[in-house]
């Protein structure tokens, strides 16, 4: 193969997976599960990674389950998760101008800005 | 304005938490509580046992067919949860009953289960009950509460002073009135009968190594304060320092509470959707 051939862009289709807590009322049947969904007496209704169907949320709505833990894709653009995070890091700034940016308060600054962000992309 | 004794006169006539509720925060350090003796508070109170039974036949338990009695309640959920619930929801109830149209109620309510959600979840590993340390923070701001409620224009004067001068509502209160929520509320605790381990906790929150006894309590409550505050749960206020010494007199590192922030985002949207009946959001 010639070394000057021209070589196709390279496109890396990237589909972005958020895990979300939604109440059952906005559930759709294709959504995968990212949490068991159990009664609170521990008995286990649903289990992680199972593709919820038109009959499997009726019967949790049966059940009266609240809330259930989806992946849902992230339709998000860049910029706006641009947005986001310089949103978080500004509230974050206001929230600790009162006391020291070094020592115990600047590590903790630190872990709860790693913490909002890492919540952000996930 | 009035005097610190004339603030704490009038706080200290606000009504005090219905008397189940009091009786039964009394037990969370008592091993001897039986669940007979707790079904037997709860039915002392009618409101009680109605939101009781609401919240155990809520869609977060989800237990099919139902829980008719508060009795069954205990039997099917286990004695330290309907603990838990009767005092979690009885404060909440309490906190909403006696505020008015001003005190932004839900934004406070919602704060103290933050911080009672960050105390809880940090109980475990520094070994301290996790219900006494989720009601104790749940109790932590009644200073401001009785303030609010009692003194509403001195309440009013510290707000503005916090938002003119860009600073934390305890400098606020200090330099309007000569006190601060702390004091106030141990004030209101003493007089509630609320167990010691709790007036000191509450007295030293926000400063917890100028207490004469240190408590493992008063140090975990003091952490999950300032914590809730960086996490933005519930109406939160600025950030104020961390004592160092309360987190080694606990044991507790850094690194210990970055792995248990997810649990308390958890935990915190749990509670705030079983008592508020909404989703938490910043």
């Amino acid at each position: 193969m010639c070394c000057n051939a021209v070589q196709p862009p390279v496109i890396t289709y990237k589909y972005m997976i958020r895990v979300k807590d939604i109440p059952l009322i906005q559930a759709l049947p294709g959504m995968i599960l990212e949490k068991d969904v159990h009664n609170s007496l521990g008995q286990v209704l649903l289990k992680t990674g199972v593709a919820l169907s038109a009959s499997t949320i009726s019967n949790l709505m049966k059940k009266r389950i609240g809330h259930i833990r989806v992946q849902i894709e992230d339709l998000r653009s860049e910029e706006e998760l641009h947005e986001e995070r310089t949103k978080v890091a500004g509230r974050i700034n206001t929230l600790f101008q009162n006391v020291s940016q070094d020592g115990t308060m600047g590590a903790l600054k630190q872990m709860i800005l790693d913490y909002q962000l890492e919540k952000i992309s996930s | 304005m009035m005097s610190v004794d004339e603030i704490l006169e009038s706080v200290g006539r606000l009504p005090s938490p219905p008397h189940a509720i009091a009786k039964i925060i009394r037990t969370l350090d008592d091993g001897d509580a039986t669940a007979e003796m707790l079904a037997k508070q709860i039915e002392t109170d009618t409101g009680l046992i109605a939101s009781i039974l609401r919240l155990v036949n809520s869609s977060h338990y989800a237990i099919s067919g139902g829980v008719p009695t508060i009795r069954q309640a205990i039997v099917l959920l286990g004695f330290d949860t309907i603990r838990n619930l009767v005092c979690v929801k009885g404060i909440s109830e309490y906190f909403q009953k006696e505020c008015d149209a001003v005190f932004n109620y839900k934004g406070f309510v919602r704060h103290c289960i933050g911080v009672g959600c960050v105390a809880r979840v940090l109980a475990k590993p520094v070994f301290i009950n996790q219900d006494s340390a989720f009601i104790a923070a749940m109790l932590l701001d009644i200073g401001q509460f009785g303030l609010a409620i009692s003194a509403p224009n001195e309440y009013e004067s510290v707000m503005d002073y916090k938002k003119e001068h860009n600073c934390n509502v305890i400098e606020a209160e200090n330099a309007v009135m000569g006190i601060d929520h702390c004091k106030i509320g141990a004030h209101l605790a003493k007089l509630w009968n609320l167990p010691v381990e709790f007036c000191n906790a509450i007295e030293y929150h926000h400063n917890p190594d100028a207490s004469s006894i240190h408590s493992p309590l008063a140090d975990l409550i003091h952490v999950a304060e300032v914590l809730a505050n960086s996490m933005e749960l519930g109406a939160s206020d600025l950030v104020t320092p961390l004592s160092d010494n309360a987190m080694i007199r606990l044991k507790l590192s850094l690194q210990q509470v970055a792995t248990s922030l997810g649990k308390i985002d958890e935990e915190f949207t749990d509670y705030s959707q079983m008592m508020l009946g909404d989703v938490a959001t910043i």
